[in-house]
């Protein structure tokens, strides 16, 4: 029998490579601060989700402009990805300001967002944050070797992006950035803390 | 102390007895999908409520964890099951 390229490596089984392709479906929003996770719908292409670590490179004169070594002072993570469809559940993840409780004379997530409102200078970006849940096609690759599901608790649309809003005779994608904001390790508090293996750590995302 | 712990349906199958947490198990194991799927699907994960473990269970826990693939602890003292799936996207299957 003639095997595929991709099955004849060494050490492969009959189970396939290790490859996790699949589709990811989106959802942005949460029961709480949306009145539930809001379907973000089809997406044009694939997710791109960033991090980084930053540092300082540390130097010594002995070893000239050599990186010796680098002072972790923190990181970040972001996404990109192309929305296609043009709705109300879109709309509100590509910006959602414009909404205000009066009540709480606070920013709210559950109203529809006003797209020619802009927040308030000195309005943090947390409170229009909401949880950006990515999950993995059933019976896909990525549905098997995961994560299945990725959520990052705190996202919103990345300050300084342009968001081009395309008017014409043409699919109407809207590429977004979005920044994600970190959120106290659980486990690390309520676990490893509870141990005195280590301190808080900040937490970008959760897989499963 | 309660801890939620999740693993993927199609790994770890003996991960209780694996880790010594048989004893700690309250109730039955949870069937749990991601929202996102039909429950049709089927399952994507089980879930396991542990309570009435020492500091130095939770010690051995955490590490015990940290190197199962496909698993991850939550503590759910302040909030409720449901919630804590939900913030990763799952929930209990209601077909299960």
């Amino acid at each position: 029998m003639t095997q595929s390229i991709i099955y004849s490596g060494a050490g492969v089984t009959n189970d396939g490579p290790l490859i996790p392709s699949g589709p990811y479906h989106a959802t942005w929003g949460s029961s709480q601060l949306t009145g539930g996770a809001l379907n973000i719908g089809l997406l044009e292409g694939v997710v791109r989700l960033q991090q980084r670590v930053e540092g300082i490179p540390v130097r010594a004169s002995q070893w000239g402009q050599t990186i010796i070594d680098w002072v972790i002072q923190g990181g970040g993570c972001y996404g990109l990805l192309t929305i296609k469809e043009w709705t109300t559940n879109t709309r509100r993840f590509l910006w959602p300001f414009g909404g205000f409780n009066t009540t709480t004379g606070k920013p709210s997530l559950t109203a529809n967002p006003d797209h020619g409102l802009m927040p308030r200078p000195g309005t943090m970006l947390h409170q229009f944050c909401a949880p950006l849940t990515l999950t993995a096609l059933p019976g896909s690759q990525a549905a098997t070797y995961g994560p299945i599901t990725r959520t990052y608790p705190f996202v919103s649309v990345l300050p300084t992006h342009n968001l081009e809003i395309i008017m014409g005779a043409m699919e109407r994608n809207v590429v977004v950035a979005v920044a994600c904001l970190p959120v106290i390790d659980e486990a690390d508090s309520a676990i490893v803390n509870a141990s005195g293996l280590a301190t808080s750590q900040a937490r970008f995302f959760n897989d499963t | 102390m309660k801890i939620l712990l999740v693993r993927k349906a199609n790994t770890n199958a003996d991960l209780l007895d694996q880790g010594g947490l048989t004893g700690f198990l309250k109730g039955q194991p949870l069937k749990v999908s991601p929202v996102a799927w039909n429950p049709e699907f089927g399952l994507s994960h089980y879930g396991y409520v542990l309570d009435g473990m020492k500091l130095d269970d939770l010690h051995k826990l955490a590490v015990f964890v940290d190197g199962c693939e496909g698993a991850s602890i939550v503590n759910v003292t302040n909030e409720d099951i449901a919630g804590a799936l939900e913030s990763r996207g799952l929930h209990v299957n209601p077909l299960a």
